[in-house]
């Protein structure tokens, strides 16, 4: 009888200490929803999230499997993939194709046919965008230098100076072969490197064995897949005003979101904010009433160089462009925030599963 | 009616020992390091870096705060809040959770992003 008793009292006991764990583990999702994994490349942090459902999964959708030594050489193969194209498209590298086409000379022969596509598509955005998207900028972000610890305003005589080679029209490529017809123009592709190498880096996880994921890269996000729980990816835009906040949430699946904004990269003089962004036709950082803007589309790239148009033109070519481009294979929608801290949406994203704004959690607390 | 003398058994050492066990649980699982601290006060909102040692004095609520950073752990030093909670309440930082002043309106958390953990990516 005293056996059965204690017997029931250690069942009992491990009966609450099995509760007692399954409450600690219930604030983190369960099963975790990913793997995932982050590295440094193109100056920036990527970090990779992936899924893939091994077995009989059937019974119950939302049990996931994470193959973890598969998923992590997934990983590998996107951070040499990355890798690839910074050593392609670097500015600041000096065995780079890019760095090659910035020295000062006016024929270029036998370049890597990709970035020649690449720097082709940026002019045809450079066009679409009567400018507001260069990637020629490459005088005026070597001035300017916002990243570099002695950052300083220029005189007005080398802004000048700098601008007078900015101008999408002074390069002409024809397969692998590139001319200037500004021997000291340079290519930047600052605007739109990140956001390629994204698409690309999605391209290859889509071909492979992974069933969804979400990849942060810098300015950029790129989803691929459908979530079982919820179908859409839930993506937060920080508040521009308060970073450590986000304005609201847009949902997307096998779409890009890209970010424009100046609290990430700028110097301060003289209590004035000097962003990285600049205006291709004034040489300075660029000013509108937009501070922040998000830009999702099909298109990685697209999303990439389209976010810093936007960013310069303002609302009003927000407006332009979105009408000018609808029903293309290039359309996008945008969520802008405003100086004012208000948001402005495209039409797509004003209705229902559209944007959500973030609401301040209702304080219960009392004098 | 005299009881009977009981001596301990191995069946009462196991079930101490699960006692113990379930009683620092608590302690095992919320064990974490944080790099940030967010404090909401009557007037907004601040995010604290914990790698650095710092004190500064913060106002809510027309009360007054001296907040200290030390050792990856933020706390509330000195107050002049009526009831003086936030003072005796355990540094938060390397154990996620929350310090709250409720007449000054002032909460410091560490840990727990409010309301997030839905997102799947932020953009920025």
């Amino acid at each position: 009888m005293n056996m059965l008793k204690r017997i029931s009292a250690l069942i009992l006991s491990f009966i609450t200490l099995i509760s007692l764990v399954s409450c600690g583990k219930e604030k983190e999702p369960e099963p975790e929803e990913y793997y995932s994994a982050t590295f440094f490349a193109m100056d920036t942090e990527i970090t990779v999230k992936l899924a893939r459902r091994t077995g009989e999964t059937d019974e119950d959708e939302n049990a996931l499997f994470h193959d973890e030594a598969y998923l992590s050489s997934v990983i590998k193969e996107c951070a040499n993939l990355v890798s690839e194209y910074e050593s392609a498209l670097s500015r600041t590298k000096e065995d780079s194709v890019i760095s090659e086409i910035n020295k000062e000379t006016d024929y270029f022969f036998d370049l890597d046919p990709e970035v020649l596509a690449l720097i082709k598509e940026s002019n045809e955005i450079s066009e679409l965008t009567a400018g507001a998207f260069d990637v020629t900028v490459g005088t005026v972000t070597e001035l300017w230098n916002v990243t570099s610890d002695g950052a300083d305003v220029p005189s007005d005589e080398s802004i000048e100076e700098a601008v007078s080679h900015v101008g999408y029209e002074k390069i002409e490529t024809d397969g692998a072969t590139l001319r200037k017809t500004d021997r000291k123009t340079k290519i930047d592709l600052g605007a739109i490197g990140k956001g390629y190498a994204l698409g690309k880096m999605i391209d290859h996880l889509r071909a492979s064995d992974v069933d969804y994921g979400i990849v942060s890269f810098g300015g950029n996000v790129g989803a691929f897949g459908k979530k079982p729980t919820t179908g859409k990816f839930k993506v937060a835009i920080t508040n521009a005003l308060d970073t450590s906040k986000v304005i609201g949430y847009v949902f997307v699946d096998d779409e890009f979101v890209s970010v424009s904004a100046d609290y990430e990269r700028n110097f301060v003089k003289d209590g004035v904010v000097y962003g990285h962004i600049f205006d291709p036709e004034t040489g300075r950082p660029a000013k509108s009433d937009v501070i922040s803007v998000a830009v999702l589309s099909e298109n990685s790239a697209y999303a990439d160089a389209l976010s810093t148009a936007l960013f310069v033109l303002g609302t009003d070519g927000i407006k332009d462009l979105y009408k000018a481009l609808a029903g293309t294979d290039v359309a996008f929608e945008a969520v802008a925030q405003l100086e004012d801290g208000s948001v402005y949406l495209t039409e797509g994203l004003s209705g229902d599963g559209g944007f959500e704004e973030y609401k301040e959690p209702e304080t219960t607390a009392e004098s | 009616m005299e009881r009977p003398k009981r001596k301990l058994t191995v069946f009462d050492a196991i079930l101490i020992f699960v006692i113990i066990l379930t009683a620092a649980l608590p302690i095992i699982f919320t064990k974490s390091d944080n790099t940030k601290a967010v404090i909401s006060t009557a007037g907004g909102s601040m995010t604290v870096d914990l790698a650095a040692d710092t004190a500064f004095i913060l106002e809510s609520n027309g009360y007054h705060f001296k907040i200290s950073v030390s050792n990856g752990e933020i706390y509330v030093e000195e107050s002049d809040c009526p009831d003086g909670i936030c003072k005796n309440t355990r540094p938060v930082g390397k154990t996620n959770g929350s310090i709250v002043c409720l007449p000054a309106k002032l909460m410091i958390t560490c840990g727990e992003e409010v309301s997030d953990s839905d997102v799947d990516a932020v953009v920025k």
